[in-house]
């Protein structure tokens, strides 16, 4: 028996100290039993068992867990809850924050009640952890599995936050109970993640990563991740990761994981099944403050529109039903939310729950007082908004259709003001978090005031109205009436988390809180009220922040913000200066003026520096602010020996492509004189660039305007370039590269002899996709002279393989114009035609083109140059064009004795008459050698081909006589399996049949597997056979094939029956080996072979008694 | 499935009066496999490999009979036969007319048939020609070969889906081997090499060779490859992965003399049975003559030289006995026949014992793998768990001698054998290892270049693939009750919102003939599209049931 899992349970209260410890154990692979020992601890426990009979692992699982849930409800809990000891309070300041809460967490413990007031113990836990007690662990432990689920979540939430390592039980027995709720389970997973210590972290995640399919878990055992990607985009497709959670848990210690775990967070879709995930990291990532993926789902919760707006209760009653728009159908909004695999998620309600918990976390992290964190997340989050998240600022009424109110007979609007970006809701608390006058709703928008307007008119229009009051709105009324110092969004923020949170932390009494942390906070933020952004102090202590979010942000104005708080800094000039060239382009190529502008400023300010600086300013050159711009060409227009002597500056001129510099530049290029060393290397560089362009629209504008700059200051040189350079460039992907191929190549061939220009060059060129490039090539194909062109004429015919009509017609024409002259390029083409028509064409009608080829103007070189085999391939070969044209040589063709009797044979198989016809023919020509070689000539019995056969048995029958025949020859007709052929093969054989080969045949066609030849040799058996024994021996197989036809040979078996039975009888030792089949074959269940078998042995049987037989004789 | 062939040539079988040579092309698109030879026991392979192809051109579904012309001419008869039915009504003149216009029509028609007739001889004529030439396209796929360091095995899988044969040869029926390169591959094959078997004679020298030669390099621009593209359906390859899956699974093992199998193909030759059951019911009593029973006609016969060896009396049915037939060119050189059967409506193997070389002649559950047997038993599950790494940690130990017992490997990974089996189990449902029924060995074989998805293979349909989840989730609950010839389960399939209320008729050969469900499939599609998720579910789990 093996233990498999056992877990001890405790519990102590009043006098009671008692112990329960289950054990789940296996019996074998199968088997498995539940035992379970309790009783006073310390003392001998009692034994029991929960399964009376064996039972399967699953069910094993199960009622362990059952009996540890059983047994946790009653008050047992893991040995450190309950047998922690607790600290004494004596030396903790009563009336202080950290001394109330251990006093309501002992009355918690004890059950006591020192305070009036009521405070949920689980919210007593929280504040605790909030406010990193570390004296309150033992209690947390103790309470951790005493009361509902939220007090274990709190309990594990604040032990985290505590980083308690004594916990790591409390954390272990929710993290692998079974029955626990999930979210309490992954909170405890990470809570074990981050006290583990190195080796058991590893076992712990390798635990995690069990939940997740083979094939993930594989790939991250072995740290595949590009692999990992795919798969999981794949899942994601399929909408089947429902282990987003266990992955985020495992990313803890994972950078490469995480980022793709992030990278997962701004895919997955706001909906079951990945919702429920998305709420435990969100959770998860607040309590590891990873603010990468804070801020991608804070960004997320704002953006994404809700998946229904639900109007009813949640109360699971069965008219609280909706319509689901995005399922369409109707669900019972209730049930369905608390039901396992809930179909609906991310209500309205949730949407604006999760927005005000990013807008606490914000106001947390504050708290904490760590610029460098708050900065991290504030900058990241910024960073998500992109401009089309902009919305301007505008007086609009909420509802343009007005209220009537029938007192004044008059319609009433509400006029609200709307600041910009006010449903921004993170970006307006980051950016206008300060403004007093930005005033945050409960459907967490930003407004800036409420007016109420009266018209007589039933629908709203501006000029047709008269003002009535301001309306203040409810948010800012309980403000001012609570706080009158502060009217700031925090806490208006802080009010909306009222109803979440602060609702039993208010009624707190006033004086037991130390008040010092607040205080601090108002004053700090009153010093700085004329900032509109919140907490300018972090801002201001890492300035570095704006400068990361004017090079990353999307959105001007986050622009504006940075910029303009940098420019109010003392030290903005010490800051900018510290820029070096890369960050300063990087803000010149951005796309929002605010950075260019910045970028812009800075070169000014590092004038002295950078104006000599030829490669940066060549790439100021092509970035996207124009005064930039300007700054440098003035700079090279200055001096332009320096800059248009270096290289790298003159190709970064001809690479630009800015519209605007157009002219400018190829003036300056046209106007400068390049030594020729320095073309040549621009040349060479340009075109090296050129080569590693992909094919793209973009790279052929740009490539097009590069040429056309090029060739302006270094025409000569391009004409210079290497062939070699020039096959690179056809083979290029870019079109752009093929054409300047063909125009240097142009270029080129004006100046050399034909001669010169490689042959593979031109191949190249006939390969081209482009007609253009084609017909250039076709060109200097026809320019090469006759002579050069034979020693080439391998590569010549080659050529024949071509794709294009054009390029194969232009070869033809060439071949041809040579062939007049050089009969020896005509054969050799002739051969290459014909392995052409045998090969599937490469376009359309090209067989037609080699069949006009090889019938116009080869026929006097088909018997020279094909050999006999070539003529056969061409016959068989799958395409009718080229059978046709087989068929036309073979009427020519004179040496027809070459071929061998096979390939006439096959010629008799083809499947045009025209072509069948020549083989008799030729049968009829050649009888004489056809005689000679008739062992193969046989063969064209088998033809599929009526005619042909029909043929072959009357030339047989009428040309071929006795002394033509032997042995081999007729039982090797007979060998075919075609029924016609059979009959035929013993025709002849019964007609030319020589009594000295009787044995011979007998061997040989015994071993035939059709049933008429079987029955044709049994002829044999009687003369030939009979008291052969030897020869009788060898028949072994023949006779048990025949016994055992089934329903068929009746007479065939009939005969060898009485034939073994007669041999048998001869003597013992043939009896011995008659007896062998017949006993064999007796098992049959068919009742004459089985009497005759029977009768068979019992004659045999009497003869030689000792023979070894299933038949017993009685008597 | 798309499967690409690239074959250098053909394959061909050569016969002269004294000597045959055999060369199989093979794929030259997969790892070079080769193997030269010569053959020694002629006659028997010769018998051995034809069974083979019997099992290639093996089809033994129903075709109903093509009835279109017939239904067109009775539509034109019949206005012939109104019209003398209302001649009777009518009066004489009338009758006169009628009489002469049939005339006319009959000339009519006499003269069409002289124009038409050469046409339509000579359509006929191209139709059987187009029928001939085409033959090769009726075979699914060409069968596999693989060369191991102990033996040649050739593999094929029948175009009905359902039967599977395996021809191994060991080194003793060659004679000279003078080289070979161990790996699998696919082998040309055609109709046409058949009857070239058929020469093969004891006296002939034969040749038995798989070309190496394509494996060269060619440097003549003449070489013309056939290249083969076959898109092979899902369900066909899924059918002979499931048969070979079958294999690994704990099975009845029975022993059967020749004759005996010579009965069985001679009762099945004599009666033809017009009305199901059509199942064979093997009938095992320890230490007692195995007995098969034919039904529905109840008749038994007595195998009295074969004695069961088990411990357990059990009744085992199966179905599809026609396949046997197959068989039955291996009788007069098979020494004896063991039979291995892993239940009722599972799938059987009988392997022939030809000495050196053995058969194996592997059948599914049915002849017609079609929705009425769906949902019988998933032999494409996943047995046991073991983790990728390990799996491939075998299959690797595998490889390196090529075959090898599970046992064995488990000694040499010093891995435990359950998990060593449980993972050569899982490659065995992939198409890339085998197991040797014969020898108790798994051999490594695999069926494809690139492994095949098994995910797109695990179930033949969605519905499938659904149902099995209700079982494993234990959504179903069924009652089940005799009714006549026909067993009716009914059921009750809890979806996620929705108990649906089902029925599943089978009749006596365990096919599902009739269901009813509540849901929207069901009700537009009844079972023309086969049973829904939940017949299915409801049928499958009294499979379920009957395991617990």
């Amino acid at each position: 028996m093996k233990l498999i899992k056992q877990i001890k349970l405790f519990y102590k209260e009043g006098n009671s100290d008692k112990v329960y410890e289950i054990d789940l154990c296996s019996i074998d692979a199968n088997n498995y039993v539940v035992n379970f020992r309790y009783g006073r601890r310390g003392a001998v426990l009692k034994d029991g068992t929960k399964t009376p009979e064996y039972v399967s692992a699953e069910k094993a699982q199960i009622i362990f867990d059952k009996l540890e849930n059983e047994k946790k409800v009653k008050g047992y809990a893991s040995e450190i809850e309950t047998l922690i000891d607790l600290p004494s309070l004596e030396s903790v300041e009563p009336n202080s924050i950290n001394g109330v809460i251990l006093q309501r967490l002992e009355d918690a413990v004890t059950g006591r009640q020192t305070f009036n007031t009521q405070w949920k113990t689980s919210r007593v836990i929280w504040k605790a952890g909030l406010l990193d007690i570390q004296e309150a662990v033992p209690y947390i432990i103790k309470l951790a599995s005493k009361g509902d689920d939220l007090q274990t979540y709190s309990a594990i939430w604040a032990l985290i936050k505590l980083k308690s390592t004594a916990a790591t039980d409390v954390f272990k027995s929710n993290a692998f109970q079974a029955k626990q709720k999930e979210y309490i389970k992954n909170l405890a997973h990470e809570g074990l993640l981050g006290i583990l210590k190195e080796e058991e972290r590893q076992k712990h995640i390798a635990v995690i990563l069990e939940t997740l399919p083979q094939e993930a878990k594989y790939y991250i055992d072995k740290k595949d991740y590009d692999a990992l990607v795919v798969f999981l985009q794949e899942e994601l497709a399929n909408n089947s990761i429902n282990y987003l959670t266990a992955l985020y848990l495992a990313s803890k210690f994972d950078a490469k994981l995480h980022e793709i775990v992030v990278f997962l967070l701004e895919a997955v879709p706001f909906r079951p099944p990945y919702f429920k995930h998305i709420r435990a990291i969100y959770k998860l990532a607040h309590i590891r403050v990873d603010s990468d993926a804070i801020a991608v789902l804070a960004y997320r919760f704002e953006d994404e529109n809700p998946m229904f707006t639900r109007t009813v209760s949640l109360e699971d009653e069965y008219y609280n039903s909706q319509f689901i728009a995005v399922l369409n159908e109707r669900v019972n909004i209730g049930k369905e939310l608390r039901a396992k695999d809930s179909k609906i998620a991310f209500s309205n309600f949730t949407k604006l729950y999760f927005q005000k918990n990013s807008l606490r976390f914000l106001k947390e992290l504050d708290a904490a007082t760590d610029s460098k964190k708050y900065l991290r997340f504030a900058v990241s989050i910024l960073s998500k908004y992109t401009e089309d998240n902009y919305t301007k600022a505008e007086k609009s009424p909420i509802n343009t259709y007005g209220q009537y109110n029938y007192n004044d007979r008059k319609y009433y609007y509400t006029v609200v003001d709307y600041p910009e970006c006010s449903n921004l809701l993170l970006l307006s608390t980051i950016l206008f978090g300060n403004d007093k006058k930005r005033i945050l709703t409960s459907k967490m928008k930003f407004i800036l005031s409420q007016e109420i307007f009266s018209s007589s008119h039933y629908y709203y229009s501006e000029n047709e109205v008269t003002k009535v009051s301001d309306k203040i709105p409810a948010a800012q009324n309980n403000t001012n009436t609570e706080n009158q110092n502060t009217g700031s969004v925090l806490d208006a923020a802080k009010k909306v988390f009222s109803t979440f949170f602060g609702k039993k932390e208010e009624k707190k009494p006033q004086s037991l809180i130390v008040p010092e942390a607040k205080e601090e906070e108002k004053v700090a933020i009153e010093k700085v009220t004329n900032r509109l952004e919140l907490f300018p102090e972090h801002w201001d202590a890492f300035p570095e922040a704006y400068i990361q979010l004017l090079m990353e942000a999307q959105m001007n104005i986050i622009h504006q913000f940075a910029y303009h708080n940098l420019k109010a800094r003392n030290d903005f000039d010490t800051l900018i200066n510290r820029f070096d060239e890369a960050s300063i382009l990087k803000l010149l190529n951005s796309d929002f003026a605010i950075p260019n502008n910045l970028g812009f400023e800075t070169i000014v300010l590092k004038n002295a520096t950078l104006s000599t600086n030829v490669s940066f300013i060549g790439d100021v050159l092509n970035s996207k602010t124009e005064s930039a711009r300007n700054w440098a060409k003035n700079h090279i227009a200055a001096n332009p020996a320096l800059f248009l002597n270096d290289i790298e500056c003159v190709i970064k001129l001809i690479f630009n492509e800015i519209p605007d510099l157009k002219n400018w530049i190829s003036s300056t290029l046209e106007n400068f004189a390049f030594t020729e060393d320095k073309a040549k290397v621009i040349t060479g560089k340009v075109i090296v660039d050129l080569l590693t362009f992909e094919e793209s629209p973009a790279n052929n504008t740009a490539a097009t305007l590069a040429i056309e700059r090029l060739k302006k200051i270094a025409a000569s040189q391009l004409e210079q370039l290497s062939w070699d350079i020039v096959a690179r460039l056809i083979s290029s992907e870019l079109k752009t590269n093929n054409l300047l191929a063909s125009s240097i190549l142009i270029l080129k061939s004006e100046k050399t002899a034909s001669k010169e220009i490689p042959f593979s060059l031109i191949a190249l060129f006939l390969e081209g996709e482009s007609f253009e490039i084609r017909k250039n090539g076709i060109q200097l194909l026809n320019n090469y002279q006759e002579d050069y062109l034979l020693t080439l004429s391998e590569s010549l015919l080659d050529l024949l393989n071509a794709a294009y009509p054009d390029v194969l017609e232009a070869v033809v024409g060439r071949i041809k114009q040579l062939g007049r002259s050089n009969a020896a390029i005509l054969s050799a083409a002739l051969r290459n035609t014909v392995y052409a028509m045998i090969r599937k064409e490469k376009f359309e009608g090209a067989h037609l083109v080699f069949k006009k080829f090889i019938l116009e103007e080869t026929t006097q070189l088909w018997n020279t140059a094909l050999e006999p085999r070539d003529v056969i391939k061409l016959i068989h070969a799958h395409y009718r064009e080229s059978q046709l044209t087989g068929y036309e040589i073979l009427k020519q063709y004179t040496r027809k004795d070459d071929f061998t009797i096979r390939q006439i044979i096959s010629l008799g198989n083809h499947e045009i008459l025209a072509i069948r016809q020549w083989c008799w023919n030729y049968f009829m020509d050649r009888k004489e050698r056809i005689r000679a070689e008739r062992n193969n000539a046989l063969a064209i019995l088998d033809t599929t081909w009526d005619d042909t056969r029909a043929f072959a048995f009357h030339f047989f029958k009428t040309e071929f006589d006795e002394t033509d025949w032997d042995l081999e020859c007729l039982i090797s007709i007979v060998d075919s399996v075609l029924p016609a052929v059979e009959q035929f093969g013993k025709e002849i054989i019964t007609r030319y049949f020589n009594p000295d080969d009787g044995v011979t045949y007998l061997t040989k066609l015994s071993q035939h597997p059709s049933v008429n030849i079987q029955l044709f040799v049994t002829n044999y058996l009687n003369t030939y056979a009979v008291d052969n024994l030897p020869k009788i021996k060898e028949l072994d197989f023949y006779f048990r094939s025949v016994l055992t036809r089934v329903h068929k040979s009746r007479i065939a078996k009939q005969r060898i029956f009485q034939f073994l039975h007669e041999e048998g009888k001869k003597s013992e030792e043939a009896a011995i080996f008659v007896t062998e089949i017949i006993d064999s074959v007796s098992a049959t269940a068919s009742i004459q072979d089985k009497a005759t078998c029977i009768a068979i042995l019992t004659d045999l049987k009497t003869l030689y008694p000792q023979l070894h037989t299933h038949l017993i004789l009685k008597n | 499935m798309l499967f690409d062939y690239k074959y250098s040539g053909s394959t061909i079988v050569n016969n002269t009066s004294t000597s045959t040579g055999m060369s199989f092309s093979p794929d030259t698109l997969r790892e070079p496999t080769f193997f030269v030879g010569k053959l020694n026991q002629k006659i028997a392979f010769r018998e051995a490999i034809s069974a083979l192809h019997d099992v290639v051109i093996s089809d033994l579904r129903f075709f109903p009979k093509d009835k279109e012309e017939y239904k067109l001419w009775a539509a034109e008869q019949e206005k012939l036969w109104l019209s003398d039915y209302m001649a009777d009504f009518q009066i004489e003149n009338v009758r006169a007319r009628i009489q002469e216009l049939k005339e006319e029509l009959s000339a009519v028609q006499k003269e069409k048939r002289t124009v038409m007739g050469p046409f339509n001889k000579a359509k006929s004529a191209y139709f059987d020609y187009l029928y001939k030439n085409d033959k090769d396209a009726w075979f699914v796929l060409d069968p596999v070969i693989t060369v191991h360091p102990d033996e040649v095995f050739f593999e094929c899988f029948s175009k009905d889906e359902s039967s599977y044969g395996k021809l191994s040869c060991n080194y003793n029926i060659f004679t000279e081997i003078s080289d070979f390169k161990c790996g699998t591959t696919n082998i040309d094959y055609s109709e046409g090499l058949y009857n070239e078997f058929q020469k093969i004679r004891n006296y002939k020298d034969t040749e038995f060779k798989i070309d190496p030669s394509g494996f060269e390099a060619k440097t003549t621009n003449e070489q013309v490859y056939k290249e083969v593209k076959i898109d092979l359906p899902d369900s066909w390859v899924r059918g002979f992965l499931q048969v070979s899956s079958a294999m690994t699974l704990p099975a009845t093992v029975l022993d059967l003399h020749p004759m005996d199998i010579f009965s069985l193909c001679q009762y099945l030759r004599r009666f033809k049975e017009k009305k199901g059951p059509r199942a064979l019911r093997f009938v095992l009593e320890p230490d007692k003559p195995i007995k098969a029973v034919f039904e529905p006609s109840y008749d038994e016969i007595t195998f009295h030289r074969s004695i069961f060896q088990g411990n357990e009396a059990k009744t085992i049915r199966i179905w599809g006995r026609r396949r046997l037939l197959i068989l039955e060119r291996l009788i007069p050189i098979a020494r004896n026949f063991k039979v291995v059967l892993l239940g009722s409506g599972l799938p059987s193997f009988f392997i022939a014992d030809l000495g050196d070389m053995s058969y194996t002649l592997g059948l599914s559950g049915w002849t017609k793998n079609d929705w009425s047997t769906a949902g019988n038993f998933d032999l494409m599950a996943p047995r046991t768990n073991v983790d990728l790494f390990t799996q491939e940690k075998v299959f690797n130990a595998l490889k390196e001698n090529w075959f090898e017992s599970s046992d064995n490997l488990a000694k040499k990974l010093n891995l435990d054998p359950s998990v060593v089996s449980a993972s050569l189990t899982a490659y065995t449902q992939a198409g890339r290892v085998i197991y040797d029924l014969n020898l108790g060995v798994y051999r490594v074989r695999e069926l494809t270049q690139e492994p095949l998805n098994m995910k797109a293979l695990r179930f033949a349909s969605p519905q499938e693939e659904v149902a099995n989840q209700y079982i494993t989730e234990n959504r179903v609950k069924i009652t089940s009750n005799v009714n006549g010839d026909k067993l009716q389960i009914k059921g009750k399939v809890t979806d996620k919102n929705y108990t649906y209320d089902t029925m599943a008729v089978l009749d006596k050969d365990n096919r599902l003939i009739e269901g009813y469900c509540e849901c929207s499939f069901y009700k537009s599609n009844q079972l023309k599209k086969g049973p829904c998720e939940h017949i299915l579910a409801t049928r499958m789990a009294l499979h379920a049931k009957a395991a617990v």
